[in-house]
Formats: structure tokens, sequence, C-alpha cells
């Protein structure tokens, strides 16, 4: 009997997980008998492992980390309180001569192209160009689109002005002058904001050598208009300045208009077109409904970097041929079909629909329009480049200048010793007087 | 990412059309019930020069790969993308043109507009898609899993890459591989590729890739997703871009 209990008391010895040879044992047989498999002696050995391995042990296991209890706190740069001051309702009074922003009437369209900003941000933008009119006294004033960069974006605003701005200090004069304000690249202001909530800034205006080096140019915006851009052949310029090219060069590109909206006046003017006139297109019937906007509504971009050729010099060699120029693009032009995709229509309900075309030149540019009554708006929501025609190839640096090889090796003369003489007395003698007089 | 989580990247012009969202509202759950997967999340919007294709991703068993891909043009019939063998990947990869517009378009021999459809968005999902540290744990089958305890992680917190697989450290406990199993998104190149902000009006952390420029990212607590809208290629001068 002694022999026995000693026997099962060592069986019963546990080690250090808690488990001994007996409960082992236990184990294995109820699963056994639980599982009843059809070859319980061939696998005893597995089931054997298995229930070890199954067995509990405390070491193992490592507790994860709590997760989080509070919600991350939202880093607060004053974006809250410049927000609420910009949401305070306020008064909606409008000078003579101002025509109110139309963003929350084209945010209609634009949500049926799926090309707009949420309606939350989209009447923050409506209130933001409401104050921006009220300060800087514009004639009108339109939501132009944001350019994405990568510390931060630029929410931008297209503006006519009732009066021209003072001109800047003339700084040296350039091979191409820029267009006047009010004309041609800059016949519209452009503001600028890293925020809603903050204060709008004006861009400078653009000149046609900001424009001919941002053709060449290809780099992501930083969101901080003094940002060096560091590439070659050297930007005439900062960020500001590119900046600046780029949306001349998007708004003179992608702007469109429907065919029967607008007409040329004889000074070249876009102005709204008058049904009776003569040569007038008439009214879209039903068939024509959903005919996208195709007309340019600016002029197109030379590549000298202006809308209009510079005027020819007065005194011309009578002998000399005319310069060649290249033919001006003006207004209400019909677009080029391979550069748009045109997609739609798109119901929006009491017989209207709209259709939009989407850029293939500046991927982010929509032209919306819709044509039952009229309405037609235009967004760009990107990064501010162009598609790329090809991997970009940056120039190299200009061959280092040698010598002129044609030029034969003159020998310099010496200064004659009773000159050089002259000059060590002289300067002996001055720092004597210097001395003397000390 | 869910549909209804598109708005929060409206601000970044990740848009799809009114009708569009409404459509997938419907037709995204009735897909996971035909086809059987465990989820179907809208992926993306390619664009081609005629037309515009709509993109959602089945997960069946793992989320980060092995997932089926629908495309349609209306958001309510969706079609399946086949998938590529080798050879048809290689001659995808060879052709420079972007998208048509048009499925059935044909660009050279055998192979149409559906497989450099889906070459473009394979590429882009094992390249680009990201996921919050934290979010997704390894299941003993080998695949990825949501986390249950998944919060939020806070904005310093980072983004692992869903396509590149950490190997499995010896040293380390099991449960610790199995949380801690993707390659950090950051390590993608050039450094700076990634740009992750906070969008203060919805105080959802956004991500967007220069690498392949119309990618974005959100996280905002426990939800989290990824949408690419663009023409499905990659900007390979992104290195000569950043200052």
């Amino acid at each position: 009997m002694s022999d026995k209990a000693e026997a099962v008391s060592f069986l019963q010895r546990p080690n250090e997980k808690g488990v001994s040879v007996y409960s082992h044992l236990t184990d294995v047989l109820a699963t056994i008998l639980a599982s009843n498999p059809a070859d319980a002696l061939g696998a005893f050995e597995a089931l054997s492992a298995k229930v070890k391995s199954s067995s509990f042990d405390p070491a193992a296991v490592t507790v994860p980390p709590p997760p989080p209890t509070t919600a991350p706190e939202v880093p607060d740069s004053g974006w809250l309180e410049r927000d609420a001051a910009l949401l305070k309702p306020g008064s909606e009074d409008e000078a003579d001569g101002q025509i109110p922003p139309s963003l929350l009437d084209d945010a209609r369209l634009l949500d049926a192209a799926g090309a707009s900003l949420s309606p939350e941000e989209t009447y923050r933008a409506h209130l933001s160009l409401c104050a921006l009119q009220r300060t800087a006294k514009l004639q009108s004033v339109r939501f132009f689109g944001k350019i994405l960069g990568t510390a931060a974006d630029y929410y931008v605003a297209e503006a006519r002005r009732a009066e021209p701005p003072e001109p800047p200090e003339a700084s040296e004069p350039s091979a191409t002058p820029a267009e006047e304000y009010g004309s041609g690249c800059n016949a519209l202001s452009y503001f600028v904001t890293p925020e809603l909530g903050g204060t709008w800034e004006e861009l400078p205006s653009v000149t046609p050598e900001a424009i001919v080096a941002a053709s060449r140019t290809r780099k992501f915006f930083t969101g901080s208009l003094d940002a060096d851009i560091c590439c070659f052949p050297p930007f005439p310029g900062t960020e500001r300045h590119y900046l600046r090219a780029q949306l001349a060069r998007i708004a003179h590109g992608t702007t469109l208009c429907p065919s029967h909206k607008y007409a040329l006046s004889p000074e070249g003017a876009v102005e709204p077109a008058d049904p009776e006139a003569e040569g007038a297109l008439p009214p879209p019937t039903s068939s024509q409904l959903c005919e996208p906007a195709s007309r340019h509504k600016n002029m197109g971009i030379l590549a000298i970097g202006r809308c209009t050729n510079l005027p020819s010099p007065e005194e011309a060699d009578a002998d000399a041929p005319p310069p060649q120029l290249e033919p001006e693009k003006p207004a209400l032009l019909p677009i080029e079909a391979s550069d748009w995709a045109l997609v739609g229509p798109a119901a929006l309900g009491g017989g209207a629909a709209v259709v939009w075309s989407r850029s293939l030149r500046w991927p982010g540019a929509i032209a919306v329009s819709e044509a039952k009554e009229g309405r037609y708006a235009n967004l760009y929501l990107g990064y501010g480049h162009p598609v790329a025609a090809g991997p970009m190839r940056p120039s190299p640096p200009p061959p280092i200048e040698g010598d002129d090889p044609t030029a034969e090796p003159v020998e310099a003369e010496d200064m004659p010793l009773d000159d050089e003489n002259a000059a060590v007395r002289e300067a002996a003698e001055a720092a004597l007087r210097a001395g003397a007089e000390e | 990412m869910d549909v209804d989580d598109l708005e929060l990247l409206a601000t970044v012009g990740a848009g799809v059309s009114l009708a569009h969202r409404s459509a997938m509202q419907s037709s995204l759950p009735l897909l996971r019930r035909n086809y059987k997967l465990s989820a179907v999340r809208a992926w993306g919007k390619l664009s081609g020069r005629t037309g515009d294709y709509l993109i959602a991703s089945g997960i069946r068993s793992s989320w980060s790969e092995d997932k089926i891909f629908f495309f349609c043009a209306d958001g309510v019939s969706w079609a399946q993308l086949p998938v590529l063998s080798d050879d048809e990947s290689a001659a995808c990869a060879a052709i420079t043109g972007g998208l048509e517009g048009d499925i059935a378009h044909v660009l050279q021999g055998e192979l149409r507009e559906e497989h450099l459809l889906v070459y473009m968005v394979q590429q882009i999902e094992s390249d680009a898609a990201v996921a919050p540290t934290g979010a997704l744990v390894l299941h003993p089958s080998g695949g990825a899993v949501p986390n249950p305890a998944f919060a939020g992680t806070p904005e310093a917190g980072g983004w692992v890459a869903l396509g590149r697989r950490k190997p499995l450290d010896p040293l380390r406990s099991a449960s610790e591989n199995r949380a801690d199993f993707l390659m950090p998104a950051e390590d993608t190149l050039p450094k700076g590729g990634l740009v992750s902000r906070v969008d203060p009006a919805t105080g959802a952390t956004i991500l967007r890739s220069l690498v392949w420029p119309g990618f974005f990212a959100f996280s905002k607590g426990a939800r989290y997703g990824y949408f690419y809208c663009g023409d499905g290629a990659k900007n390979a001068d992104v290195a000569l871009m950043l200052s």
C-alpha cells in the first residue's frame, strides 16, 4: 500500500507550471474519451503533445498595452478661434457695384460632378470670400480652387478689382514687359490663404519670364509664399511668383464657359451675349441641353509668356522682314476636344442635367455646366502641375567658360623701377609724417 | 474606405459624385453578399480619356493582400476584374499611355483595358496602401485582420504599409510579432514622399502620397481607410519635385 501511495504521490508531483504526470494523463484520457478518435493508440503521442501545448503558462502571456482611453487632442494653433470668428453671423451689407460670390450655387453643380469640397468647407469658403470682398473692396470674386502643398495648402480666390492696385516699385526693365493690370494675363487678381479663417494675401502681377520659367519648372508647392524654388535653370522669384504663374496658366487654359453665354465686344472684351444681336448663337435646343461648356473664357497664353504680342518697334527697318509673331488666341475660342474628358450627364432635378469636363492637361481642373438655366462653374483642386509630357530631364549646367583660343597671349609691361621706388618713398614719408604728428 | 467616410477626403479633392455615392451605399453591400466576402470597400476612381471607373476592393480572409477588385462606371452594376498572369503583368508594365475609358478597348494583341486597369490597381495597392499603426494584427492563418482593440493612434503615431511585411523576429514574443508585422510607411523612398497632416475642421489625419498623386488615406479615431482618385500614373519625378 505504501508503494502504491508513494507511486501516486510521485506521479502527482507538479512541475513549475503546476502540471503533474497524473493530471496530464487524466487530461489525455479525458480528451480521448471526449473526441473518440478512430485510432486512439496511434494518435496517443500526438494527442498528448497537443494537451501539453495547450496548458496555461502564465509566464508566456504578455499583456498588450491598454488602448488610449481619451481621444487625442487636436493641435490647436488658434484655428478654432479664427474659425469661430469667421462663422459669426455678421452684417451682410453689400456695397454698390459688388457682385457677391456664387460659390454656394456653384457647389450644387460641382457636387453633382463629384468635384467639390465638403458642404461645411464650402460654406466656410463662401463666408471667407465675402469677408475678402468687403475688406479689399473687390467688384467680383470667385472661388478658384485649392492648390495642395506639402506643408500647407493654398485656397485661391480670383477677383476683379474696381480700381487697379498701386503698381509696384519699378524694378529693372526686362526683355519682355509685363502686361498692364486689367489686360491679358493680369486681367484678374489672385488672393491666396493657407486657411479660410486667416487673412488673404494678394499675389503680385505676373511677368512673362515667370510664365516661361514656370513652364520649365516642376516643383511641389510647400505652402509658404516666401520659400525659394531650388531648380535649374533658376526660377526668377520665390514661391509666390511661381504660384502666380501657375495660376495664370491654369486660369487661361482651363476656365470654360458655355458657347451661347458670352460674346466678344468690338474691343475684344468678354461680355454677356445679347440674344437679339446679329450673329448671336440661338439659345440651346432640348437636344443641346447636354452640351458641355466648350469655350475658353480667357485668352490663351503665348510662348513669350503674354496673352498679347509685343507692339512692333516704331523705328522699323524698311528692308528688314517683319518679326514672326505667334498668332494671338482671343477669348471664347472653342476647346480642343483631346484636352478634355466629357463626363455626364447627371440629373440635377427639375428637368436640369449637369455635364462636366475634366481637363486632361491639368489634372484637377473641372468645368461644369447646366444648360437649362445656363449656369456653369469652374474649379481647380490639385497639386498645380500639368501632366508631364515625359520623364523630367533637368537641364545640365552651362559649359565652363574657357579662354578665348584665338587671342594671342600679350606680355604685360612691368612698372618701371623709378615709379616703383617713388611709390615706396611716398608711403615711407607719409608714415614718418604721421609718426611726427603723434 | 467606407462610402460614408468619403466626405472626410473632400477637402483634398478626392470626390465622388452624389449619384455614385448614393449608388454605392446599396451596391457595395450587395456585392459583399453575392460574393460572400468579409468586407467590400470603395477603393478609388481611375480616370480614363473618355470616362471614369469606380473601383471596389473585396476582402476575403486577409486585409493586406489577396483582395479581389471590381469596377463599374455607374456605381450600381459591378464586374470583377481578372487576375493577371505574369506575362500579362509584364506586358502591362510596358504600356506607356493611360486608360482610354472604355473597358473593351484593345491595347495590343490579347491585352485589353481591363488588364491595364487591374494592373494599375494592384500596383497602387501594393505600393501605396497604408493603415494606421496597430489597426491590423496578424492572424495565425497568415493574413491580416482588423484589431478589435484598436481605438485610434495619436497624430504622432505612424502608418504602416500594407504591402510590405516585416520579417518575423524570433527574439520577440509571439503576440508582439502578431501586432507589429508590417513595415512603417515612412520607409518609402524618397523621404518626404508621404505627407501627413491633421485637418483641423474634422480632426482627421490625412496622409497623401506624392509618389502616387491622388492617393489619400485618413485616420479618425478608430475609423480609417484610403482612396485613390487619379489617372493611375506614378510620379517618377517626385525626388526632383521635392524641395
